[in-house]
This record gives structure tokens, sequence and C-alpha cells, in this order.
């Protein structure tokens, strides 16, 4: 199963994507728990890449690439941005940190989903799950 | 995302029903912003009907707790979901926050 979306750098148009990769998992017959942390990481990619990426100019595209099979999702969020290193961004858990105004998105996406991996350029992000219930209908 | 506010005595309860992220994340923050200026100072923010928050709202929520303490006042949660509960674990917000199970229990000895 491979779903491609793409939406315009507009923060509005995120929850209709989401919704799309939501109604996707429903019919993958996805956990709760699983449904709530892929949207969780999927909004977080996807606010990243409109605000930090596209810089909020709607006519660059976001584009995502849902991918399913045996039981694992990939999503991929790509922006037009030049990137940024991912390991420079602060952990929001320090205690210097805790009360930082933003810079959780990141470190969610890579505690809740079973791997995570950037581009080199830093402008392409990849989140991978694998459902923990196990699917027994086959996806549309 | 709907705020209901109330008052039990010298306590500002907040009950909050619907997603705090991005898009309502605002709305909340402006609901707040009137406490803050009033410099109220028990805050009671009750999750029980959120079963959905992101950074935005995370982000938020800190938002709310600091300018509380900036005047010397003290804010509150209770009543959250288990997954939005593990989130606070997650970001060790869980160090920052008072967190209770009820809004009794967050409203007692304050």
């Amino acid at each position: 199963m491979n779903k491609k979306i793409s939406i315009a750098s507009d923060p509005k148009k995120i929850k209709q994507a989401v919704d799309e990769v939501i109604a996707m998992l429903i019919g993958l017959q996805a956990g709760e728990g699983d449904t709530f942390d892929i949207r969780l990481c999927l909004e977080e990619a996807l606010i990243n890449a409109i605000t930090y990426g596209n810089r909020f100019d709607k006519r660059l595209k976001v584009l995502i690439d849902f991918i399913y099979a045996d039981n694992k999702i990939s999503i991929s969020i790509e922006d037009k941005g030049n990137g940024f290193d991912h390991n420079k961004i602060p952990d929001p858990t320090k205690e210097e940190n805790l009360l930082m105004g933003n810079g959780r998105g990141i470190f969610l996406i890579r505690h809740l989903m079973d791997d995570v991996r950037f581009n080199k350029k830093g402008n392409r992000l990849t989140m991978i799950k694998y459902l923990k219930k196990k699917i027994t209908k086959k996806a549309q | 995302m709907k705020i209901a506010q109330k008052q039990n005595n010298d306590i500002t309860i907040f009950d909050i029903n619907g997603d705090i992220d991005i898009n309502s994340s605002p709305d909340m923050r402006e609901v707040f912003e009137n406490i803050a200026n009033a410099k109220t100072m028990k805050v009671v923010v009750n999750l029980s009907g959120v079963s959905y928050v992101d950074s935005s709202g995370l982000a938020t929520l800190v938002e709310m707790l600091k300018k509380t303490r900036s005047y010397g006042g003290k804010l509150r949660l209770a009543n959250l979901a288990p997954k939005v509960k593990s989130l606070f674990e997650i970001t060790k917000l869980e160090k920052l926050f008072d967190i209770f199970d009820t809004e009794e229990e967050a409203g007692a000895n304050f």
C-alpha cells in the first residue's frame, strides 16, 4: 500500500492530510495507541516542514509518502527548504531546557516512532512504526 | 476545543474539552492571558476532556505555568488521559508540573 499526499505550506492544510492518514490506519486496523503516536508524529513533522522548511510559503509543497507493508508503516515528509542538522536540537528533557517554549516535536517523534531517519540535506524525514496489533484484514 | 471556567472558593478551574494542538493552542493562551493579568493565585486545569495534546499544546501549558509562577501563583493539572500523561513523562514535564489524578485532589491543600 502506498499513498502520496501533497499539501501547501499552510498549517490549515495539516488536518486534511492527517485525517487522510488516520483513515488509512483505521482501514489497517491499527490500535488506538499506534494511531495516537502516528498522528502526533505526523503533525509534528508537518508543522516543522511548513514552519522551518518552507517558512509558510504557500507556493511550496510538503510531500508525504505513506507506505504500508508487513505491519510496518513508513511515512516520509519532505519540504523544499535547505534542511537542518537534527543533531543540533537541544535535549528538551534536560533540566535547563524544561521551560523551553518549543523544541519537543522532533524529540517526541524520536521517542514514539520505532525508527527515524533524515536525508543528508535534512529536508526529508522518514519515520517508521511497527504496528502492535497484528493486521488481519488485507489493506485496500 | 471548548474551555469552561468555574470557581471553587479561591480556586479557578478550567475544564478543557477537545484537542490541544497548533490550531487550538492560541485560544487557550488567550483565555489564560486574562487569568494571568488578574494574577489569579490558584489555578487547576482539568484535562479530563482532552485526549490529544501536541508539542504546541505542551508549550502552551508550559507558558501558562511560567506566567502563573512569575507572580507567585500556582497551576496544577488534573485528570490526564493515559496517553496525554505519557507525553508529560516522555518529555519530563511531569517534573515541572504538579499533576493530580482528580480535580478534587488538585484542589486540596493548595
